[in-house]
Parts: C-alpha cells; sequence; structure tokens
C-alpha cells in the first residue's frame, strides 16, 4: 500500500489502472464462460401425476419401480396402503430395490436397508428415503411428484 | 544421411543450421550420471502411452457418439463392426491403465532415488499434477462406454465430492451438468476427455521436460554437493539411453497387444438409471480411495483421502534432508514404503469387499468393509440382503 507521504507517480498510477483494466477485461470473459458452463436448470413446481397400474395388479408387499418426472420412484403396497418413495439411495445416489421377503428396502452398493416407511434401519444412508405422495383414483395407483 | 546432405543447402539458405545443428547435438549428446538405467525409461514411457492415447483416441472419435442412446451402440460398433475396432480400443483401454502405472513406478523411482530434492521440486511438483491429470483421464473416459459399471461408477464417484463442505454440491452440479448423471455429463465427461485434458496434459508434459532438460538428471550426490558431470564418466542420452528406451519400449509394445488380445475389454450392459447392479467397483487405481471413504463418515473420509495427494504435492519442501541415497534417508524410505503398502492393501480390501471366495473348500463372503464371513452351506450363497443385513454396522442414523 502506499503511505501518505509517498505520492502516487503518474507512472504507477498508470500500472494500477492497467492492471486493473486487464483484470476488469479477464473477469469480463470469464463470467459468461462460467455461467454458460454452469447447468441450465427448469425449475418450478411440478404438478404431474403418474400412473403406477392398477391396485389390483398389486397384492401386498408387491412392488413396482416408476419414473415421475425423470426420477425413478419405488411404489410399494402394504396392508395399510399404497407407500412411494424416491428410489435414489440418500447415500451415493444407487437405486434401491424393494426386498419382498424382508418387507424391507436394500441398496445393492453400500448394505444400506430402510424400513417400509423409508427410514433408514442400518448401513451408510445419512437420511430416510424421500417419500413421495400416493393416491388411487378410480382403481388406478397414482404417484405425484414432490 | 544422404536425404539431409542434399536438403541442407536448401536449409541453409533460409535458416542458421550451424546454429540448429550444435543445439540438436548438445541435446542429443546429453551427459547423463552413471546410475542411469532401465527404471529411468518409465518416465518416456509414460510420455509414448500418452502418444499412444492420442493416436487410439483420435481413432476411436471417428466412430464414438457421446449421446446417452448411441454412445454405448458406438462402442459396440467400434468392437464388432470396424475394421480392427477390438484393437484401437483395446490399445487404448489398456494403454490407460499401463499408463498410470508407468507414471507410477516413475514417481516411485523419483521419490526413492531423491531426485526431487532441490534444485528439482518444481520438476516434482509438475508431475503430481501430471498424475492428478492422468487418473482424471482414466475417470472422465470411464464413463463414456455408457454402460452399467462406467455410469453407476461415475453417479457414486460423483456424488462424494457433493460432500465436500460449502462448495460440494456446486462442484457435483457443474460436473453432471445437472442433478443426475444423464447425457449432459456424458457431454461434458467427453469435452474434458478429448480436448480440455489433452491439452492441459500436453503442457505439464512438456513443462516438465523442459525442466528435465534445463536442469539434466539427478545424480545420487547430496544437494549442494554435486559435481558437474564428466563427460568420459557419464552416458550419453544418444544413443545408449535411446537404445536402453527402445528396448523397453519394444516390451511395452508387445506387453499390450498381449494384454488386448488375451484380456478383452469388455463392454458390459448399457447403462440403466433405474437398477443399480451388485458390487460395483471403480477402475483399479481409485480402489484404495473407494476402500478407505468406507471406513470413514463422509466429510472426514474425504479429508483423510486428501491427505496422500497432498502430501505428494507438499513432499519436496517437507523432506529438508540433503542425502539423496535411500540408504541415507531411512525416514524418507519408510514413509514412501509405509505409503505404498497401504495404498495396496486398502487396494486388495477394496478389490475383495462385497464378494465371495471359496478357499480350502470353504466359501467365505467379504462385506463391505472386506471383512470376511464363513458361509455356512457350502455351495449355497445365501440370499443377499440376509447376508448383508447379518454384516452390516449397526450404526442407526435415525
Amino acid at each position: 500500500m502506499i503511505s501518505n507521504e509517498q505520492k502516487l507517480s503518474r507512472r504507477s498510477f498508470l500500472d494500477w489502472l492497467l492492471t486493473g483494466g486487464l483484470l476488469a477485461w479477464a473477469i469480463g470473459f470469464a463470467a459468461p464462460v462460467l455461467s454458460y458452463v454452469w447447468p441450465a436448470q427448469h425449475r418450478g413446481p411440478s404438478t404431474q401425476s403418474v400412473s403406477a397400474g392398477k391396485a389390483e395388479e398389486f397384492s401386498d408387499w408387491q412392488s413396482k419401480m416408476v419414473a415421475v418426472s425423470g426420477h425413478p420412484v419405488v411404489v410399494v403396497r402394504t396392508p395399510q396402503g399404497f407407500r412411494a418413495f424416491s428410489a435414489i439411495c440418500t447415500h451415493l445416489g444407487c437405486i434401491v430395490a424393494w426386498n419382498a421377503s424382508q418387507h424391507q428396502i436394500d441398496c445393492p452398493c453400500h448394505a444400506g436397508v430402510f424400513d417400509v416407511n423409508g427410514r433408514v434401519v442400518s448401513g451408510p444412508p445419512p437420511r430416510p428415503l424421500a417419500e413421495y405422495g400416493v393416491a388411487v383414483v378410480n382403481g388406478e395407483v397414482m404417484v405425484k411428484s414432490a | 544421411m544422404k536425404l539431409y546432405e542434399k536438403i541442407r543447402p536448401w536449409l541453409a539458405q533460409r535458416f542458421n543450421m550451424p546454429v540448429v545443428e550444435e543445439f540438436v547435438e548438445h541435446q542429443a549428446g546429453k551427459p547423463l550420471p552413471t546410475h542411469t538405467g532401465f527404471w529411468h525409461t518409465f518416465g518416456s514411457l509414460s510420455l509414448y502411452l500418452f502418444l499412444n492415447q492420442i493416436v487410439t483416441g483420435i481413432l476411436l472419435m471417428i466412430y464414438y457418439r457421446p449421446t446417452t442412446s448411441t454412445a454405448f451402440e458406438s462402442i459396440r460398433f467400434i468392437m464388432t463392426k470396424a475394421h480392427f475396432g477390438w484393437l484401437i480400443r483395446g490399445l487404448h483401454a489398456w494403454g490407460a491403465t499401463l499408463m498410470v502405472l508407468c507414471v507410477l513406478v516413475h514417481m516411485m523411482r523419483t521419490f526413492f532415488m531423491g531426485a526431487y530434492k532441490k534444485p528439482r521440486e518444481l520438476t516434482w511438483v509438475l508431475g503430481v499434477f501430471i498424475f492428478g491429470c492422468t487418473i482424471t483421464f482414466g475417470f472422465t473416459g470411464y464413463l463414456l462406454p455408457w454402460n452399467q459399471l462406467s455410469y453407476w461408477a461415475t453417479t457414486v464417484g460423483t456424488e462424494i465430492t457433493g460432500a465436500i463442505p460449502w462448495a460440494g454440491n456446486y462442484i457435483k452440479l457443474l460436473l453432471r451438468g445437472g442433478e443426475g448423471v444423464t447425457g449432459e455429463t456424458l457431454a461434458r465427461f467427453y469435452v474434458l476427455h478429448v480436448v480440455v485434458l489433452p491439452w492441459v496434459l500436453t503442457m505439464l508434459v512438456a513443462t516438465h521436460l523442459f525442466l528435465m532438460r534445463v536442469q539434466g538428471l539427478a545424480t545420487m550426490e547430496r544437494v549442494g554437493e554435486e559435481k558437474p558431470l564428466d563427460p568420459k564418466q557419464s552416458i550419453p542420452f544418444f544413443p545408449h539411453h535411446v537404445l536402453k528406451e527402445g528396448v523397453i519400449f519394444c516390451v511395452l509394445i508387445g506387453a499390450m497387444v498381449t494384454l488386448v488380445v488375451m484380456w478383452p475389454v469388455e463392454l458390459g450392459e448399457k447403462a440403466d438409471p433405474f437398477v443399480t447392479p451388485e458390487g460395483i467397483k471403480p477402475e483399479w487405481y481409485f480402489l484404495s480411495t473407494y476402500q478407505l471413504l468406507k471406513y470413514f463418515p463422509k466429510l472426514l473420509g474425504i479429508f483423510v483421502s486428501l491427505i496422500p495427494p497432498l502430501l505428494l504435492l507438499l513432499w519436496p519442501f517437507l523432506d529438508r534432508s540433503p542425502e539423496r541415497h535411500p540408504r541415507k534417508r531411512p525416514v524418507a524410505v519408510s514413509i514412501g514404503v509405509l505409503g505404498l503398502l497401504l495404498a495396496i492393501v486398502f487396494g486388495v480390501l477394496g478389490h475383495l469387499s462385497e464378494s465371495t471366495i471359496t478357499w480350502r473348500g470353504q466359501r467365505y463372503q467379504f462385506d463391505i468393509y472386506a471383512v470376511p464371513h464363513r458361509l455356512t452351506a457350502p455351495n449355497h450363497a445365501p440370499d443377499s440382503a440376509k447376508s448383508r443385513e447379518a454384516v452390516a454396522p449397526s450404526t442407526e442414523h435415525q
């Protein structure tokens, strides 16, 4: 920094100006490039519902995988009704699968196990699976996007 | 040389040929220290392999199409329809593995011979960046065939970056080009793999080679006590060392073609974003980090796995001893050997984890932590979910 006694010479003023100008020029170029590389995302509410098939096609503890807005969702019929969970494991993003014999949801990657409410039973997942709304409309199992 | 004598007058009218010739002769005849041997050829081998990756990579690009609906099919076309496509892809895939191996051996040679010490610290630092660039090549190239293994290895690999505090989620989004691994990710990895990384690596290698030529190869003398090389007691770069490199280069070509023919690179199944296959593993050079990450919670695991690369990068500035000979550097050599052993042990554990082997008629299943569990009934694999439940850690997160 320049002390009070020192005067800013014409030469060093020009040096500062030039350095600042070059920096601004570089930022001016980098900014549009960086924002171009940043993924363009379509956000906003999505109220789409997706059919998982007829309710009568499901027996108790049977499941089906459906795509809701491009995301895999596992739909399970329990004696208490239908449940739907995001099939993306909260640990490292592998796709979980319904284990009909154990009535639980298993992750094939790092042995994560979730119960029928999507809660973590064992293994490394840090959070429960996200739940989707399910409604049976005219005998059709409809999964609402979250 | 007759051809050169014919064109030399033409060149001499346009260029200052004596200066050019003196430069070439000086470079070719550059004296090397007497201990320069076969271990010193791994740097050049890495360079040959980089050239192999460029040539085979350009050839693969002719038929490869980087979209989710065509990537897998185009590789299948290369493997089955294009003439010698199996050879070109095989050389590219095996070349990648061998390149990582050669760079690693070259780094080990430099480490154990103390060649990274003053005044060559920057050459070492550039070398560590070259290594990082090489494995990033591996990571980005692995996704391109768009098969199940590559898709899920990339999903898990990029998900890990999401755990980095503050910037993690942004890095993950930037890498993937969206929330999940999609065609956007494929396009990004393709651009990185075929345009960005080749130029970055070329620049790094050029600077690395320039520094090596300017400063010369390290001798085994103590730092600051190096005597100028006596031309009578040194090895000329050409023809002695170049011939040595030629020999090892021929061995390499033979080994590569043998590997491609005997152990062909598989294509597997096309990526299915809705089904994760059992036992997905990264490439061998990521196995030790992959296994290490399992023993720690996500965030701590990232910090722990950052220690080895940081240590490598800063090593020339941490190790201040002037000695180069390995026998006179017991601490540094012990740390190096220990690091190497840890990498091998974790790599083997990573390889064994989530697999079943038969040993002396008894079947053992390794859980995710690579702890073996004896299976009670031989020749009968239990329901995988059941066995996993039995070995899963009792850490509940609710």
